[in-house]
């Protein structure tokens, strides 16, 4: 009864992602020998763990039947609002990052609110947040963001656990071990595919749908949070562009990962090598220096090709 | 009369929402009118329609592939494409050239649908996906012609195609004619029932004998059809082209089906919603240019006021539910 239907379909889709990675790992080495090495991956680990941590959000979301296209946003609220109230010191850090993380859960809350009490679509309803959140970083900015991060933030953002593993990843990995712990091993996570799989077949059963839905879109909101926060530490500066490309980047990582958009389907580690595998293309296109058309072109047949060779297996 | 429209109705509750966005554009409007004396003059009131109506083409076919179960990112990566190509062939003054120039735009884009709808339906990738990677493609062809805005496109074509009378214009002609066939797709062919029935369910659509594939194929290549007309008349517009100009449209057009009650769980929508929603999308910007809101704010104004309009538009449909069930 553990999740059977859901985890089985997963192995395969996983196992080709992995191929996958080999692959443009092995594509590295040929093309630009002597690349590859271990500090190199846990660079480009470093640099997808603020899309994977998003993507955890959006994947808990995408799993009760939602969208949340406001992730980009709340990443680039928390960027401007860390760093500006940070001002480069420890002192005020604490504070500041709870108070950045009640942010994400107020947006999150207020995404819930729309969707479940007003009945606004989802897609509208986070479209609209997006808009907001956007405006309020213009407003609050004026369009030129300044300041700099707390060295505490900074730590989070580039230092090294053991001199090896970058923080970002072990809070990336550690986030995504506790979800999925969650979603396998409580009956929360079993609630969680119950209401994605069939919304009035949960009701029926019992199951509180509202505060089910609730959390996804509240934790959502949490861990774009999360990210902006390591983000933020990272370049250490307000950027107005920094939530460009999260909100289609964690859609398309969540769909790679074998989750099925219209709910109820899929795993956490799925999602997790499927945001490693986005990153690492991105990377990968860099380094091979090719520009910015073939980048883009190479980028979603890419993409598309795996997903394909997924969808031939999964009918095989 | 009366007991056929509660009929009509009863069948589409989705009516009540158009009928709500009729009234909020009606709301705005006379408001705006209040406001300001210029606002109702025939010219602003043309020129209104006219910036709208690039959304309203485009939403039409976003309308099409939702209703099919679908969406389509890549629309607004079609629109930038066929801008630049717009631009790329239209600097001439051969009549030829000009149409071969057309014809180039709108087989683009015929070829682009019909990619999106192979990739969905016979390789069986998720359109979210499909339309996606085809939005990040185009949009790096779209550099490769133009990697920055330029070109120019024939002056006597251009003003052909913007060219205005009164309230009337060439763009709302144009709308109209799409407006039209679309209708007539939807409710007088064999493609129009079965696009609802596979967007409601695709297994007993198929087992009542829909081809399923070909009629999802037929939504995907007229929506693309529709944003190389969106291109056709942004490029005229701007007498250049822009690789990045539709960039916005997606996700626009997307939420005009939305406003206009269009469900993105697919099966169900009325196309005659969604125009209304781009030009509620479209009043609303104009309002706060017009009110002279600093750019910085009207981000902040247009989600809270698309999401008070959503809230006034549920409004109806909760009563209409009540309605249902007594």
């Amino acid at each position: 009864m553990r999740n059977n239907a859901v985890s089985r379909a997963a192995p395969r889709q996983l196992l080709i992602l992995l191929c996958a990675i080999t692959g443009m790992f092995a594509v590295q080495q040929v093309f630009l020998p002597g690349s590859l090495t271990a500090n190199q991956v846990m660079l480009i680990s470093r640099q997808a763990s603020a899309l994977g941590i998003i993507a955890l959000g959006q994947a808990m979301v995408i799993l009760i039947g939602g969208i949340d296209l406001s992730v980009g946003s709340v990443v680039m609220l928390t960027n401007v609002f860390a760093i500006a109230w940070m001002r480069g010191s420890d002192s005020l850090c604490a504070q500041v990052v709870l108070l950045c993380l009640a942010m994400g859960l107020i947006v999150g809350a207020a995404n819930a609110l729309g969707v479940l009490v007003l009945n606004i679509a989802p897609f509208v309803m986070t479209l609209c947040s997006m808009t907001i959140l956007q405006g309020i970083c213009y407003v609050y900015t004026k369009g030129a963001p300044t300041g700099s991060a707390a060295p505490w933030l900074r730590s989070l953002g580039t230092g090294y656990l053991f001199g090896f593993v970058p923080y970002a990843t072990a809070i990336w990995i550690a986030l995504a071990a506790l979800l999925s712990a969650a979603l396998k091993f409580t009956s929360y996570g079993r609630k969680v595919y119950a209401v994605g799989g069939n919304l009035s077949a949960a009701r029926l059963c019992g199951i509180s749908t509202f505060w089910i839905r609730f959390s996804a879109y509240a934790l959502s909101g949490v861990l774009a949070t999360v990210a902006g926060l390591i983000l933020s530490g990272y370049i250490n500066t307000t950027s107005l562009t920094i939530g460009g490309d999260f909100v289609m980047n964690s859609l398309a990582a969540v769909l790679i990962g074998g989750n099925a958009i219209e709910g109820g389907k899929g795993g956490v580690w799925g999602v997790v090598l499927g945001s490693f595998f986005i990153i690492a293309l991105f990377a990968l296109l860099t380094m091979l220096s090719i520009g910015e058309v073939g980048k883009l072109i190479a980028q979603g047949l890419i993409i598309f090709g795996v997903v394909a060779v997924q969808g031939v297996l999964r009918k095989a | 009369m009366g007991a056929k429209i509660r009929e009509k109705f009863a069948a589409t509750p989705q009516l009540f929402s158009v009928l709500t966005i009729l009234a909020l554009l009606a709301v705005t409007f006379l408001s705006m009118c209040a406001y300001s004396e210029s606002y109702k003059h025939m010219q602003n009131i043309s020129k209104l329609i006219v910036q709208c109506i690039p959304l309203a083409v485009v939403s039409l076919g976003q309308t099409l592939v939702v209703i099919s179960g679908g969406i389509d990112l890549s629309l607004g990566a079609t629109i930038s494409l066929t801008t630049t190509i717009a631009a790329r062939l239209m600097n001439t003054d051969s009549p030829a050239q000009i149409a071969l120039a057309v014809l180039a735009m709108f087989a683009a884009a015929a070829l682009v649908g019909l990619l999106n709808g192979v990739g969905v339906n016979l390789i069986r990738v998720p359109p979210l996906i499909t339309t996606l990677c085809m939005s990040t493609v185009l949009q790096g062809v779209a550099l490769w012609i133009m990697p920055v805005p330029g070109g120019k496109v024939n002056r006597e074509f251009a003003t052909f195609v913007m060219q205005k009378w009164g309230v009337l214009s060439m763009p709302l002609i144009l709308l109209a004619l799409a407006y039209l066939i679309i209708h007539f797709v939807l409710y007088r062919t064999r493609t129009g029932v079965p696009l609802y029935a596979i967007g409601k369910n695709p297994r007993i659509a198929a087992s009542m004998g829909v081809k399923i594939r070909s009629v999802s194929v037929r939504a995907y290549v007229i929506a693309a059809l529709l944003a190389a007309l969106t291109g056709l008349l942004l490029a005229c517009r701007m007498r250049v082209g822009d690789p990045l100009v539709g960039t916005n449209y997606t996700m626009d057009s997307i939420t005009a089906a939305a406003i206009g009650g269009t469900s993105l769980a697919g099966g169900v929508g009325l196309i005659s919603g969604s125009v209304l929603g781009s030009f509620l999308i479209g009043m609303l910007s104009n309002m706060m240019n017009i009110l002279g809101v600093d750019q910085f704010y009207q981000y902040v104004l247009k989600g809270s006021l698309l999401v008070l309009a959503m809230i006034v538009y549920s409004i109806p449909g909760m009563l209409g539910v009540k309605r249902v069930a007594k």
